[in-house]
């Protein structure tokens, strides 16, 4: 069940679909708030908007996947020297949450590989394109690695959103399966993805290209 | 509401060609009108750079860029276009061996509805649809050497080298530069599929920077176009042009072949019919003293019961040494002519008798004479019915002057032959040839087909 949070800055009561969230931004007045210890704050860099370019994903989106119900909860958007991808928060009923990545129209669902602690992945300087390395006991052929940066978020999100924060991540493939590493800050991630298409969507309405 | 719906229209600020920005993630547009590289985020579009002239590398066929189409049912638009010019060794199963090749195609990036995208890949064999994929088995060729992205077992590359940019139009989320170069290795799975890795490395560096697997599977022209067709193309008229004026060419081509086809043979069959293959030919001199010893002809009775004299002065020259006619239905050609030293205005008359039984299967009259500006033989033709052995009459009209001369084929009025020298007879030459009687008819259709051929040429070269 959604608990509600009532925004630091205008009061609105704002439903919280995902328990793990440390960052909310506000639906009514586009303030950023984050959880600090059990309360919400007001980040107070203003308000946060990411640019659309067109996409069927929206936050608060309602749809299906392989008949599974999901929300999308939240939107972080990264850059890189070649451009920029959205990664979107995906709430399912009856899953693990998945990050979504739409990267020039491609669509990709990650989901953290948890059996992997992040201090045993492989560090990213050490990292080769073209040589394959074994990650959590699985072969990780590397076909890119790039330093990004973290341009904005909304939603709800599991972590504390510093736009211009740097980072770095490698993309791959292993037994015909899409394999990313992510680093930030303090953390690092390896994640198991699946291919997807437009076509595995269904939508509770009809998709709006916003 | 679609992903394209929103395309966001302004002019080049180099040229002042309209564009229309139809992704709106893509960071880079380049005019396909001058050429220029334009930031497409910014407001003013100012030129970032420029590349090579859009003239200088038109597209292959009728795709371009602004059009629609609908592929596996999804509208699509046509956002971009890269020229790639490729270096590469290609395996030669006929001398067993790899061989050195280049190849121009055009890679076109489609944006569906949907916001995804699709590569077009075009080049002067057809299309092809390109995705990527992910191998259970990556690897990078070691020259022509790679393993199978499937099974891991050792492969021999079909092609391996590298492609060039030549060339970028449209949008593009990244900025793509002349002489950008990406290294790629392939093989076939089927006819119509094959899988190709491809990789890049960092500028100056022997440092991969990026890979990626693709897999190539070719579709139809037919198929295409039937996707460009269906789908409504603003520039579709130009389209519907283009392809009348390809259905134009090809049927101009056709009927080129066909008209050269015919031109040839009519003028083969010209030539042929010139050619005429002489059977026999012989000189019949006359003599007036042999004419004179024969008796005058009788008058014909006509049916009406009067007399006709016409043939009173007709005498036999002589007759021809014996010929052979072997073949049934072979059209022959009879020609007569007086061999004179000087001008003559005379007649002559030919039998053509059967040798063997002395019936007279044919006759002819010639009308012959000479002047200052021509000479004259005549021919008849005469078709064999039957095959044999035959022989000619021929005869003379004396009265005929040889004008100029001492010699006149008629006799002094006292009866008597006057003295001519022997130099100064005339003889009657007589001919036979085979004959093409198609000759007329050859002739025209040379002469219509060639005219064809012109008109023909001239509207396809427009």
């Amino acid at each position: 069940m959604n608990q509600t949070v009532n925004c630091p800055s205008c009061g609105a009561a704002l439903p919280q679909r995902f328990p793990a969230a440390k960052m909310l931004v506000c639906s009514y007045c586009g303030e950023t708030s984050f959880l600090n210890a059990d309360r919400w704050e007001l980040a107070g860099a203003g308000k946060a908007v990411l640019a659309d370019y067109g996409s069927m994903f929206a936050v608060g989106r309602q749809g299906k996947l392989d008949k599974k119900p999901f929300t999308v909860a939240g939107r972080l958007r990264l850059s890189y020297h070649g451009g920029f991808w959205d990664e979107w928060l995906l709430l399912f009923d009856n899953d693990e949450p998945g990050w979504l990545q739409e990267d020039e129209g491609n669509l990709t669902l990650f989901r953290q590989a948890k059996h992997v602690a992040s201090h045993h992945l492989p560090p990213y300087e050490g990292l080769r394109v073209g040589e394959t390395i074994q990650v959590g006991g699985q072969a990780f052929f590397i076909m890119e690695k790039n330093e990004m940066k973290i341009v904005g978020g909304e939603g709800e999100l599991p972590f504390r959103v510093v736009p211009g924060q740097a980072g770095a991540y490698a993309e791959g493939v292993g037994k015909g399966q899409p394999l990313s590493l992510e680093y930030l800050p303090g953390e690092a991630s390896f994640n198991l993805g699946t291919p997807l298409r437009w076509k595995d969507f269904t939508w509770e309405q009809q998709a709006q290209y916003v | 509401m679609n992903y394209f719906a929103q395309a966001t229209q302004f002019k080049c600020p180099s040229c002042g060609g309209g564009l229309s920005l139809v992704d709106k993630r893509a960071n880079y547009i380049t005019c396909h009108y001058c050429g220029s590289v334009l930031d497409a985020q910014s407001k003013t579009h100012q030129v970032l750079t420029k590349i090579g002239k859009p003239a200088k590398f038109p597209p292959m066929s009728f795709v371009e860029i602004g059009q629609y189409a609908d592929l596996e049912g999804v509208k699509y638009r046509v956002i971009g276009r890269t020229r790639w010019q490729m270096q590469y060794k290609e395996w030669d199963d006929e001398a067993n061996r790899f061989a050195d090749s280049s190849w121009i195609y055009d890679d076109w990036l489609l944006i569906s509805e949907h916001g995804t995208y699709y590569y077009l890949v075009e080049d002067k064999e057809g299309f092809a649809l390109s995705k990527t994929f992910w191998p259970k088995f990556p690897n990078l060729n070691q020259n022509e050497k790679l393993k199978d992205f499937e099974t891991g077992t050792g492969r021999k590359a079909r092609e391996y080298g590298q492609a060039s940019v030549k060339f970028f139009e449209g949008e593009s989320t990244f900025q793509i530069q002349e002489g950008d170069t990406i290294h790629f290795a392939n093989y076939r799975t089927s006819a119509e599929r094959a899988v190709v890795v491809e990789y890049s490395y960092f500028k100056d560096s022997r440092s991969l920077q990026e890979i990626k697997f693709w897999s190539d599977q070719k579709l139809s022209k037919q198929k295409v176009l039937t996707a460009f067709n269906q789908a409504e193309n603003p520039p579709k008229k130009a389209f519907k042009q283009q392809a009348r004026v390809q259905a134009n060419q090809k049927r101009a081509s056709k009927l080129a072949g066909i008209l050269s086809l015919f031109c040839l043979a009519c003028l083969l069959g010209l030539v042929v019919s010139c050619g005429n293959t002489d059977v026999f030919r012989q000189d019949l001199p006359v003599n007036l003293a042999k004419l004179k010893a024969q008796p005058a002809p009788a008058s014909e009775v006509q049916p009406d019961g009067s007399t006709n004299n016409e043939a009173a002065n007709v005498r036999l020259v002589g007759q021809t040494n014996t010929f052979e006619l072997p073949k049934a239905g072979q059209v022959m050609m009879f020609t007569v002519g007086y061999d004179a030293p000087s001008y003559f205005d005379a007649w002559a008359g030919v039998e053509i008798v059967e040798a063997s039984t002395g019936d007279v299967v044919n006759a002819f009259e010639y009308d012959l004479y000479r002047d200052d500006e021509s000479y004259t033989s005549e021919y008849r033709t005469f078709k064999v019915d039957k095959p044999g052995t035959y022989l000619m009459r021929v005869y003379t009209e004396t009265g005929a002057t040889f004008s100029g001369s001492t010699f006149s084929i008629s006799f002094n009025t006292d009866g008597t032959v006057p003295e001519v020298n022997e130099a100064d007879l005339p003889k009657i030459y007589v001919e036979v040839e085979k004959a093409w009687v198609l000759t007329r008819y050859f002739l025209i259709g040379f002469l219509v087909s060639f005219t064809l051929l012109i008109i023909v040429g001239v509207s396809w070269a427009k």
